[in-house]
């Protein structure tokens, strides 16, 4: 821009009417250019006259400015419809080669914005999908950022392209139905360094342990959860299944490997409760608790096995 | 004929000196102790006896029992030939209330009513049930779980796996469980409690509360020390200092009346500092790696206090405060010469209150410090 330019933005400019970047960039000129500094001056001066005198008024409306503002917009508004409709290629009535030259520009632009918007989205597509009060730009205003890098920085266009990884606090309600519910509590039992989120888990699954696949995850941390509470919660959730022959396996399996002889006590607890006088069960708990150190385990299967006979 | 008989007559008789029949009565004196070795089967003792005496008997005639019936009762039996066992054996015993006991059952389930005396109470995998205990109480198992109502004076309780709830306690008290709950009531003593799963104690004296897995809630203490793998830490009042570690789970103190050190890898820390001394020691250090830290101090309250979010949030207040708190810029001059922008939005916060004192610090590396006028 000229000083030209910058001194008419003047008057805006101490009417506070500037957008931010212009006003930057007018204060900068100021700074630099004594002869736009000295006009600048000069209209402070009569700005300061003018405002005092303006005190004095009294009866002037409040909304006065905001009229003037929306009276303003409208006839711009107006004037551009109106030069609109003669300047567009299209409904021009004489055929110049300014207007051939126009046309040709326009479509250029148009390219280069279909372009321009193309490699937006090729960055981070679900950002002008889903914008909401909470996110900026597609980050949520508590998420908290780690681990950021450029992954690509184009001076010439001013492009960044970044990667890095966003954790936000997270609270989801809904039913032991939902699939989303389920696999948050499934994932919360995979969670190897979280012995208590495990074990709450398991607390609020076994709530419904008759759903098949929350059968299976309580099995699973039966089996294989490095916790004795959790193993311990889990099978006083299945302990009911005892007679369920999955559910039996992996009590079996419990009887025969579990270190906690909390844990193997409830197992032949239960299985003695739900299979009473079976002779092939019997068989097996004898062979699976032959050598267990436990002498209660031991009694209680001889006692299972004599009453089976 | 009659020398065959004579032989098997003099062999009952023989053998009648050694072993008791299936029904058997031995007396008992105040204070004196019952003990009861029993290789297999279930004991249950029944205490409502009026006589001085204690009557027994066992539901299966393979096992023999020998009693000694001195100032004390002794009654063991012998081990059968597992093989030969058909269903559960029972040994029903009963009592007069105000003697001592002292049960082993090798391998079976412990039932006892209410007892004036000691107890001490063993299994090697089943389950024990007890009533009132008025004097000590020591109850063991390998396995099963435990439940007791009051002991009138010190209680060590244990269990390899089950959970143990008992009521309250005159004396101190010993709780352990690999992988059981732990639930008591008012404890007069002390207590240490080793638990695999929650431990929910009403009051008790100084605490020192251990969990693998599982919240840890302490009613109402005189000092505590909990630690949790994973789990919250809750106590409704603590009357002195509270020292608690949860790598998972949340902290929360709704009055502490002396100086608290708190860590959570993830959760958050609310505290409420309502000191009994306001002159006495109330510094506090709160760390949670990923959560806020909440506290509300007195306003008479002397103290430095020293608030730092390590990693803050993409667009949130880091530091809120009902005190007013000077922001420190990392890596910038702290008084002023550059004065906080939007770049530089306080992610560490420091405040004198009455003109300083107790240190208290409060970090998180992810979330939000809250400080509040209590």
């Amino acid at each position: 821009m000229s000083c030209k330019d910058y001194q008419h933005q003047i008057t805006l400019l101490l009417y506070d009417e500037l957008s931010e970047s212009i006003r930057v960039e007018l204060e900068t000129h100021l700074q630099d250019c004594p002869n736009c500094h000295e006009a600048y001056e000069s209209e402070k001066t009569m700005h300061s006259v003018l405002a005092e005198d303006a005190a004095r008024w009294h009866d002037i409306p409040s909304d006065l400015l905001v009229e003037s503002r929306r009276a303003l917009a409208d006839e711009l508004d107006r004037i551009e419809r109106k030069r609109s409709w003669w300047r567009v290629p299209a409904f021009s009535v004489v055929f110049t080669p300014m207007r051939l030259l126009e046309s040709v520009a326009l479509i250029a632009m148009g390219l280069a914005l279909g372009v321009y918007v193309s490699n937006q989205r090729q960055v981070s597509p679900q950002i002008a999908a889903n914008p909401t009060q909470e996110q900026i730009s597609g980050i949520p205003r508590n998420g908290t950022i780690s681990n950021l890098q450029i992954v690509n920085a184009d001076p010439i266009t001013g492009q960044v392209e970044l990667a890095g990884e966003i954790s936000q606090p997270l609270r989801f309600q809904g039913k032991m139905e939902d699939d989303t519910v389920r696999s948050l509590l499934f994932s919360a039992l995979r969670d190897a360094n979280n012995p208590g989120s495990r074990l709450k888990a398991v607390e609020v699954l076994a709530q419904k342990p008759t759903d098949e696949m929350i059968e299976e995850a309580l099995i699973n941390a039966l089996v294989y959860d490095g916790d004795a509470g959790v193993r311990m919660r889990a099978i006083e959730a299945l302990q009911k299944f005892a007679g369920e022959q999955h559910v039996r396996a992996a009590f079996m399996h419990t009887l025969g490997n579990d270190t906690d002889a909390g844990i193997r006590v409830k197992a032949i607890d239960a299985l003695m409760a739900r299979n009473s006088r079976d002779v092939e069960l019997a068989k097996s708990l004898e062979a699976v608790t032959e050598k267990d150190d436990n002498p209660y385990i031991r009694s209680k299967v001889l006692e299972f096995v004599g009453t089976a006979k | 004929m009659i020398r065959v008989i004579g032989v098997i007559s003099g062999s009952l008789l023989l053998l009648s000196t050694f072993t008791i029949p299936l029904f058997s009565k031995c007396p008992i004196s105040d204070g004196a102790t019952l003990i009861v070795r029993a290789p297999v089967g279930d004991l249950q003792v029944d205490t409502n006896g009026r006589e001085a005496a204690v009557d027994f008997q066992v539901d299966n005639s393979l096992l023999q029992v020998q009693e000694n019936c001195g100032k004390d009762v002794e009654l063991t039996g012998n081990a059968p030939d597992p093989a030969q066992i058909h269903g559960t054996i029972v040994w029903r015993i009963v009592t007069p209330k105000n003697v001592n006991l002292d049960l082993v059952a090798t391998a079976g389930n412990i039932d006892i009513g209410n007892v004036d005396g000691d107890s001490i109470l063993r299994t090697t995998g089943g389950h024990i049930t007890a009533g009132q205990i008025k004097g000590k109480a020591a109850i063991i198992t390998q396995g099963g779980l435990v439940k007791a109502g009051n002991v009138g004076g010190d209680a060590e309780i244990r269990s390899q796996g089950g959970t143990l709830e008992i009521g309250d306690v005159g004396g101190n008290a010993e709780f352990h469980t690999t992988a059981g709950q732990i639930r008591a009531g008012s404890i007069s003593g002390a207590v240490t409690a080793e638990g695999g799963r929650a431990i929910f104690i009403i009051k008790a004296g100084d605490v020192k509360a251990t969990t693998n897995a599982g919240d840890i809630s302490i009613g109402d203490a005189a000092r505590i020390n909990a630690k949790t793998a994973g789990g919250s830490i809750t106590s409704r009042r603590v009357r002195g200092p509270f020292q608690g570690h949860t790598e998972s789970g949340d902290i929360r103190l709704d009055s502490a009346a002396a100086w608290v050190e708190a860590s959570t890898g993830q959760g958050n820390i609310v505290v409420h500092l309502a000191p009994e001394n306001i002159d006495g020691d109330l510094h506090m250090d709160l760390q949670a790696g990923i959560g806020d830290v909440t506290v509300y101090v007195p306003p008479r309250l002397k103290a430095t206090i020293d608030a730092t979010v390590q990693r803050p949030a993409f667009q949130a207040q880091q530091i809120i405060s009902d005190f007013p708190m000077n922001g420190i810029a990392p890596g910038r001059p702290v008084q002023g010469l550059i004065p906080n922008n939007r770049f530089y939005s306080p992610t560490h916060s420091q405040s004198l209150l009455n003109g300083g004192g107790n240190k208290i610090t409060l970090h998180t590396s992810l979330g939000k410090i809250t400080i509040r006028r209590q």
